[in-house]
């Protein structure tokens, strides 16, 4: 034995005396022992088949309720929307004129650009004419459509006839 | 998973529950340590997996039950005291033994813990050094160390020289 090659004849005698003991013998009782592990093991696989078909049942009911689903309702409801009178609110597309008025100022410009990098500050145009110089940007109330008509401009000279000599006209 | 069968377990107690009750012993009273080793075998018959080593499993259980049960109850102090009280009953004593049964008892009781540990799963146990080093948690040659300390102590400790086969 690999264990006794390190112990002297002495320890190896001793050790031969000391194996000649027997431990005493256990007041085990083996039969009773056997059958505590064998209801043991038994409790260990109890819950086993009931928590399996327990997790199969709600599979199968899972699955059958995915399978089966009704198709969800399409409920089509109509929706009134206060609308202000005042406000010209237009939702639809812009005007194809406008469109193709906003893609024709987009190509002068990217023509102005381009002669601008090729020939430099001399391939500008021409300045426009002073009419054109002297038009009044447009507001927002032209964008909106919603410019009201402009007051009459007072005339002094009328108010006063006419508070003196009444309306005739 | 290789299952344990009855004629199984019947061959390991057989083969090992006088030894284990002596081991567990090194911690509790009598009755206690067969609980523990009762424990023990209900445990490798309901366990999952069989484990590689049965034999060294089953000491190793041993110990850190008698451990756990000795923790539990605090009754380290009075380890001692309880040792030298049970002078009777370790070991079966018969005419032909080549050692005094009382007498080794008494030296194993006076024993450091771990020596004592090593001479007992070395000898009783049947266990390899290696084995005893794997059930303690120890390297082989600190076990080696303490089983021959062991051994000396005793041969010490005896009051007469140990008679000889030629006796």
């Amino acid at each position: 034995m690999q264990d006794h090659e390190r112990l002297t004849a002495a320890e190896q005698e001793l050790e031969r005396a000391l194996a000649s003991l027997a431990p005493a013998a256990p007041p085990l009782d083996r039969d009773r022992l056997m059958f505590q592990a064998g209801r043991a093991a038994g409790r260990r696989g109890r819950w086993f088949w009931p928590s399996t078909s327990a997790v199969a049942v709600v599979a199968v009911v899972l699955a059958v309720s995915l399978t089966v689903r009704p198709q969800p309702r399409q409920i089509e409801r109509v929706v009134f929307v206060p609308v202000e009178s005042g406000g010209a609110v237009s939702v639809a597309g812009p005007e194809p004129e406008a469109a193709e008025d906003r893609w024709a100022d987009h190509a002068r410009y990217a023509a102005i650009r381009n002669a601008m990098l090729a020939k430099g500050p001399d391939a500008l145009p021409t300045s426009p004419p002073a009419a054109a110089a002297t038009q009044r940007p447009p507001t927002l109330e032209d964008l909106l459509g919603t410019r009201r008509p402009k007051p009459p401009t007072p005339d002094p000279l009328g108010r006063l006839a006419t508070m003196l000599f009444g309306d005739r006209s | 998973m290789e299952s344990i069968g009855p004629e199984q377990l019947t061959r390991w107690f057989d083969a090992h529950a006088a030894a284990m009750v002596l081991y567990a012993r090194q911690w509790l009273e009598a009755g206690r340590a067969e609980d523990v080793v009762q424990d023990v075998f209900v445990r490798l018959m309901t366990g999952r997996v069989r484990p590689a080593n049965v034999r060294a499993w089953l000491f190793r259980c041993v110990r850190n039950a008698a451990m756990n049960e000795l923790r539990r109850h605090r009754r380290r102090r009075a380890r001692r005291e309880r040792l030298g009280a049970e002078r009777a009953g370790w070991f079966v004593s018969n005419p032909g033994d080549l050692i005094d049964a009382a007498d080794v008892q008494a030296a194993l009781a006076d024993l450091p813990n771990q020596q004592r540990e090593a001479i007992v799963l070395r000898i009783w146990g049947g266990l390899s050094l290696r084995e005893v080093a794997e059930v303690t948690g120890s390297a082989v040659s600190t076990v080696f160390s303490r089983y021959r300390a062991g051994l000396a102590e005793i041969r010490k400790r005896m009051s007469k020289p140990c008679k000889t086969t030629n006796d």
